[in-house]
């Protein structure tokens, strides 16, 4: 069973034949530094053969709120990528309700079982990082639609994140904010899920307020289907604060928003650019108006691939509670839809770029991409690498840019 | 596709192979000059690597863990089943159509007691006793969870780290009870390491840092990152280097952490760190390490550092597939030799050290690391 070989492929026997290297013509050995060279090019054995098709497996456990949007974005990143020449790509999606550590069991399945060449992982920060351990052990590639800070400070080098990070969101919200009411400091408070999703959020917010001189006078946690609102929001009203984060998945942001209204607050609301989707404004009704959120400036400028996208879109199977109907003219594309299919963009293009070679030497990313939500570029961490502006919503699901400022005509 | 690829990347190995056999007076090495003696360092040198591969009968090429038995059968974990060495050189595989639970074999300990092996996979926990294995998962006993990625084993309890908390199996009773963020002072569920000490056990947390337990007084003590959420070293050797613990080690009193951002050590009442950029350590990006005599044996994704804190030997593959060493001694320049043979792998998963050699773990196979002449510890010739 004993080699010698210190290198694969070609060196497998230099170190065995000095004593016979004489007897063979010199013109051999030119052949063999070529081959030496063909066989040193393709690296290590390959993690990840190369294949007619490609499988992206999608960890989406049922209980996301979004789990509808991200599926949706998926499959039709998919169809667009198979629209395309070059290796097919197929969807696998798992995941399942259930205890803490549910999730690392459904990567285990994709990653290893169904053989997923690369996974996405949704925007759970828990479901995520679930994700990234066992990539930490196995190198498989991981693209995140996850705006928590602590995804890619995990380290997994393999690793990038289509979603703005929260700190970035909620930094360009207080900019707007700040802008709208002239004020150079402000105080907010923060609705944030429980547990872990809402430590996490409230750490990122306080972290972007920080920087900007705001204080998040209050992070309250409000439990999925809480209808007894009046007593968690006496102490926000109390504060007085020049806004209300409504960092919230988007059909309790909806309903928050009623209630934060319904209680006389008249200050702003603000929350992150998942709010942009049809989810919101069917739980928040007219309270959505005014509404800010933070979204990549492509999401709102007409494009040939936005168009076509949007085309898609209404034009496939709707989901649950929405209506086929075209949305209005100037509505920007449900956000979370749109980050999914990029983010299969980026793994398409990964994936097939990488050929032969192990798919986690690809990273990290240093390509770009034209997305639906604009380009797909990553910084070394992979944090996506965008601006942002700040959208004000209408009630009737229209639009206004309000930051930064349009430039006058 | 692969058959061909295979194909093809073999008749070039084979070409390549017996061309070199002509040409080697072109492309040898000239021997190292003078090399250093291995036994003015305070740990053994490796003079040479021998690799296993698929070729040799490793049934994946990835190996992510091993461990060398009292017995002196050598068991390695491999993305691909259970694979045991016996002295005489033969070879046996336990997969899923034996009863491992899953074929991706992630971490190894031996019960010192009954010499029985304790496997941890993706897929739940294997005991290997006489040959048999019987398979625990969480569905059929208290296992927190089935991805198990550290087990280890003090007096009479199996310790495992899985993504959903800490398991601990008391070996007599066979009860077990779950350590987690609802019941401990553990930041995080996810245990992604665990290494039994003297008198406590710690846990490697993913974004927790290190939990230690001592189980007889069920008290908990934390060791997080004292830069928090920053992930560069402000203030450096004031704790663990980072929340997220990849491994950890444990041998007479050293306690090493490794991170995806550098290597830390505390010996009770002092820690140090090493990042890549102000140290000899091969790279930020750590994923194992071994303690053996206050040396710890470091794996990571660029190759081999061992250390005893103040002398650094890293082992690396170079872009032709060469083996580099890189001694770093304390004030002296860097002394860098060229080997014989390399790594087969400069991703190493997992590590094995004794007095006598050392085994490697990567993703392209085994390696077994033989040491230049050294003299070992005198306890050790006394043992024997």
């Amino acid at each position: 069973m004993r080699s010698n070989r210190s290198a694969p492929g070609g060196l497998a026997a230099i170190c065995s034949c000095h004593a016979n290297a004489g007897r063979l013509p010199r013109w051999l050995g030119i052949v063999a530094a070529v081959g030496l060279l063909a066989v040193l090019s393709q690296g290590e054995t390959p993690e990840t053969s190369q294949a007619a098709s490609f499988k992206i497996g999608l960890l989406l456990p049922p209980t996301e709120a979004d789990a509808g949007d991200i599926r949706r974005g998926a499959e039709l990143g998919v169809a667009a990528v198979n629209r395309q020449p070059g290796a097919r790509v197929e969807l696998i999606v798992r995941g399942q309700a259930g205890q803490w550590g549910s999730d690392g069991n459904e990567a285990v399945v994709l990653a290893l079982d169904d053989g997923a060449d690369a996974l996405l992982a949704p925007s759970s920060g828990a479901t995520v990082h679930q994700a990234l351990q066992v990539a930490g052990r196995t190198r498989v590639p991981v693209v995140s639609l996850c705006p928590d800070t602590s995804v890619t400070r995990a380290g997994v080098p393999w690793t990038v994140r289509v979603a703005s990070r929260t700190d970035d969101e909620a930094a360009a919200l207080f900019a707007a904010i700040k802008q709208a009411t002239g004020k150079t400091s402000l105080s907010v408070v923060a609705l944030v899920p429980p547990e872990r999703a809402g430590r996490e959020a409230g750490k990122d917010l306080q972290h972007a307020a920080r920087g900007a001189n705001v204080e998040v006078v209050q992070t309250i946690s409000v439990a999925p289907g809480d209808t007894h609102f009046t007593p968690l929001l006496q102490p926000a009203l109390a504060a007085r604060p020049d806004a209300i984060l409504l960092w919230l998945d988007a059909p309790e942001a909806g309903r928050l928003a009623r209630a934060v209204r319904a209680a006389g607050f008249a200050g702003r609301l603000a929350g992150p650019g998942g709010l942009c989707c049809p989810a919101f404004f069917r739980a928040g009704g007219g309270s959505v108006e005014g509404v800010l959120i933070p979204v990549p400036p492509a999401i709102t400028s007409p494009g040939e691939m936005r168009e076509r996208f949007q085309k898609d879109l209404v034009e496939g199977s709707p989901l649950a509670g929405e209506t086929a109907s075209r949305p209005p003219a100037n509505q920007p594309p449900n956000l979370t839809v749109a980050l999914a299919f990029d983010a299969v963009l980026v793994l398409a293009d990964v994936l097939r770029h990488a050929e032969s070679r192990p798919v986690f030497r690809e990273f990290p990313l240093t390509r770009s991409l034209s997305g639906v939500t604009g380009e797909l570029l990553f910084d070394r961490e992979g944090n996506r690498r965008v601006s942002l502006q700040v959208l004000e919503l209408r009630a009737n699901g229209s639009v206004t840019v309000v930051w930064p400022q349009p430039a006058a005509p | 596709m692969k058959t061909k690829l295979l194909s093809e990347k073999w008749w070039m190995t084979l070409l390549t192979a017996a061309g070199l056999l002509s040409a080697v007076n072109v492309f040898a090495d000239p021997p190292a000059a003078n090399p250093s003696p291995a036994s003015a360092l305070p740990f053994p040198l490796i003079e040479r690597f021998e690799n296993y591969t698929e070729k040799d009968g490793l049934p994946a090429h990835k190996a992510h863990a091993v461990l060398k038995a009292s017995d002196g059968r050598l068991w390695v974990g491999t993305y691909n089943g259970l694979l045991v060495r016996a002295q005489d050189g033969t070879y046996h595989r336990y997969g899923p159509e034996d009863g491992l639970s899953h074929k991706m074999v992630m971490c190894l300990v031996e019960d010192p007691q009954t010499g029985d092996i304790w496997a941890g996979t993706m897929r739940g926990l294997n005991r290997v006793s006489g040959g048999r294995i019987t398979a625990y998962y969480q569905t059929d006993s208290g296992l927190p969870n089935n991805v198990v990625y550290g087990v280890g084993i003090r007096e009479d309890v199996l310790w495992v780290a899985t993504a959903a908390g800490a398991g601990a199996l008391n070996l007599k009773t066979g009860s077990w009870k779950i350590y987690d963020h609802n019941n401990s002072i553990m930041h995080e569920p996810w245990c992604y390491s665990i290494a039994c000490a003297k008198d406590v056990v710690y846990i490697g947390v993913w974004g927790g840092g290190i939990v230690e337990h001592d189980p007889k007084l069920g008290t908990f003590k934390e060791y997080r990152d004292p830069d928090g959420d920053f992930q560069y070293i402000l203030v450096p050797d004031s704790g663990p280097i980072n929340d997220i613990t990849s491994w950890v080690a444990w041998d007479d009193g050293v306690l090493w952490q490794a991170t995806y951002f550098g290597l830390a050590r505390y010996d009770g009442a002092r820690w140090r760190t090493w990042v890549a950029a102000k140290s000899p350590l091969a790279s930020d990006f750590v994923n194992f390490v071994w303690s053996h005599r206050h040396v710890g044996w470091v794996g990571t994704d660029r190759g081999v550092s061992v250390t005893d804190g103040s002398t650094w030997v890293n082992y690396l593959v170079g872009e032709h597939g060469e083996g580099l060493m890189e001694i770093h001694r304390p004030n002296q320049p860097v002394e860098k030799r060229t080997m014989t043979t390399a790594l087969p792998n400069s991703f190493v998963l997992g590590i094995y050290v004794d007095d006598d050699d050392v085994w490697f773990a990567t993703s392209n196979g085994l390696s077994h690391g033989v040491f230049a002449p050294h003299s070992k510890p005198a306890t050790v010739a006394e043992a024997r």
